[in-house]
């Protein structure tokens, strides 16, 4: 058990150091001067010099790098550029609206596609479960961006139900405000729930146990709410956890779509600014947030079946 | 030829003829993709007009026989717009996401097959590539090199070849305890012949299935960016910058916006239809 878990967190912990590597390199080995680019073709040879010298770039690589994790390790990041103020306090600013955006997704993916997959895997191949595979086909193929729009202009614009952009803080404003994103959010996501819960329903139902309650006469709803969620959710969960970086990504194209002052429209403000120190933090911490999830997910795993920790390398 | 080919051929024997079992929605989806991409193909042959011919007189008209899907703010015709849009994503689309398979196929297939440094290497790579949340890493990328389709490329290659190269790593593990693996060693074929010749047949296929969710998922990623003004730069249209320069008119002009989001959508479905009879069709071969 504790060698599994050591050998889990041993790999953790190269991602992440790989995570800030990666992004350190991209910044700071790309060809060209960063600092020209982010002052722009106007600024003089002096401007660049003391801008250099500010951000430390003039100093030895192996150094910079080594700054550059302690920061992110100690909480302090350093100075956003465009924004003339400490990027841990710019990001702590702006992280629960992202926070509660993707709690939002999660929660609707959840609602709407566990019983879509409980219903389809109770009788596969039926009317049901084809409606579900479209309907869920059709939600994934559909870009969020544009979905977020006809939303906003259904709801928004015509029905006045709901508001179109901007982010309003206390509980009644940030509902109303992050309904429409959290649904489009949400069913991008829904394809994943399903099928991942579906297929591990059905490897489940098909088990023996379950006939042999069904051979006692127990009902499908007891079996399936009794029995079969329990071992079918787990699979679910550790997939939801993988795929968080997707939702990631997802917030941070809803929140340009909708105006919310989150995160990711902080990354895109920064990236459109050339704010290199933002984006190289950004990056990494939503690397981290991937990192840190899965590894969670697959301890979980291996807390609750042996299987995971006794079998062959996993990883 | 050796027996050992016939046994490394047999699943692909039982798949063939499963496929000669057409399944309707594989059907729907090919004539769909179909359709859209030879109408994106012979764009210069369909398109009405020229797709960025201004045409001020004629601006924000609704969809009529003259123009099927509208006009935008500048006259422009949206319906041509939309042809040569798709065309440059469809392109660039595939192009990214099979370099990526390529890549990642091969550089998988030969950490599977030595294993030890190389695959060590390789998998910690890999690793850290899927890590880092697709889009975020791509706006990283576009910090760099600035706002176009080629920082898009450039990021969904870096992260879209770690996913085949896992893949094909597991296949290989594998396959590489089937007997005719076994027997290309016995026979004293070169590494390179029992890789390319042997293993390579066997493991693409998973790849080629899951390609078909990358090129959705990357079609959307890439129309996403443009759609946020760091992907095509006006005024070449691609489906996501015309979505984008519809915005400010949807309460009036409508059109602008949902026609190009459409094409998106049904491109989406036909490829995620095409993908779903494929795994089908796999689960049932491999539960046979």
């Amino acid at each position: 058990m504790l060698n599994y878990f050591a050998r889990r967190a041993g790999i953790a912990v190269v991602q992440l150091l790989g995570l800030a590597l990666v992004a350190f390199a991209l910044i700071h080995l790309v060809p060209g001067n960063p600092v020209r680019t982010m002052l722009g073709a106007r600024a003089t040879p002096e401007q660049v010099a003391a801008a250099t010298r500010r951000l430390g770039l003039d100093r030895p690589l192996v150094d910079q790098f080594g700054s550059f994790v302690w920061g992110l390790l100690s909480g302090n990041p350093g100075q956003s550029i465009t924004f003339a103020q400490p990027i841990a306090s710019l990001i702590s600013e702006r992280i629960l609206p992202s926070f509660l955006l993707i709690c939002y997704g999660l929660v609707v993916a959840i609602v709407v596609g566990t019983p879509l997959a409980v219903f389809s895997a109770v009788r596969p191949g039926g009317a049901f479960d084809h409606g579900t595979r479209l309907f869920t086909t059709v939600a994934f193929a559909m870009p969020t961006f544009w979905l977020g729009l006809v939303l906003a202009l259904l709801f928004g614009l015509k029905l006045h139900w709901l508001p179109v952009a901007g982010y309003t803080s206390g509980f009644v404003g940030a509902i109303r405000s992050l309904t429409l994103p959290g649904v489009v959010l949400g069913l991008s996501l829904l394809v994943i729930v399903v099928r991942t819960l579906r297929t591990s329903m059905r490897k489940v139902l098909t088990a023996e146990f379950v006939e042999a309650e069904r051979a006692r006469g127990f009902s499908t709803f007891r079996i399936v709410t009794r029995h079969v969620m329990r071992s079918a959710v787990m699979p679910t969960i550790t997939v939801l956890a993988v795929n968080v970086g997707f939702l990631i990504g997802g917030t941070v194209v809803l929140e340009q779509v909708f105006q919310i002052p989150g995160v990711g429209s902080l990354l895109f403000l920064a990236v459109e600014h050339r704010d290199y120190p933002v984006v190289e933090t950004i990056a990494v911490m939503a690397g981290a947030v991937v990192v840190v999830l899965s590894l969670l997910a697959d301890l979980a795993q291996a807390l609750m079946d042996p299987r995971v920790r006794l079998g062959a390398r996993t990883v | 030829m050796a027996p050992a080919d016939g046994a490394a051929l047999a699943p692909r024997v039982r798949g063939t003829r499963r496929f000669r079992i057409r399944r309707p929605q594989v059907v729907i989806g090919e004539a769909i993709v179909f359709v859209i991409v030879l109408a994106a193909f012979l764009a210069p042959v369909i398109a009405p007009y020229p797709p960025n011919t201004v045409n001020v007189a004629d601006a924000l008209a609704p969809p009529s026989t003259a123009h099927l899907m509208g006009t935008d703010y500048v006259g422009r015709d949206v319906f041509s717009r939309v042809l040569y849009g798709a065309r440059e994503d469809i392109v660039v689309v595939v192009l990214i996401t099979y370099i990526g398979l390529t890549i990642g196929v091969l550089v998988g297939t030969v950490a599977g097959y030595f294993g030890g440094w190389f695959d060590a290497i390789v998998g910690r790579i890999a690793d850290t590539a899927i890590a880092f949340p697709f889009i975020v890493l791509v706006l990283a990328i576009i910090a760099v090199v600035g706002p176009g389709i080629e920082g898009i490329a450039i990021g969904i290659i870096a992260v879209g070849w770690a996913l085949y190269a896992r893949l094909a790593r597991s296949e290989m593990l594998s396959l590489k305890e089937e007997s005719f693996m076994l027997a290309t060693k016995a026979l004293g074929y070169t590494h390179r012949r029992a890789i390319l010749r042997h293993a390579l047949p066997n493991l693409i296929r998973t790849c080629l299935v899951y390609s078909t969710v990358d090129v959705v998922v990357n079609l959307l990623v890439l129309a996403g960016l443009s759609y946020l003004g760091v992907g095509q730069q006006q005024p070449g249209a691609d489906l996501g910058s015309i979505i984008a320069s519809g915005q400010p008119y949807i309460l009036t002009a409508w059109w602008i916006s949902t026609m190009p989001g459409l094409v998106l959508v049904l491109f989406g479905i036909g490829v995620s239809l095409i993908g779903e009879g494929f795994t089908e069709s796999e689960l049932t071969v491999s539960t046979l």
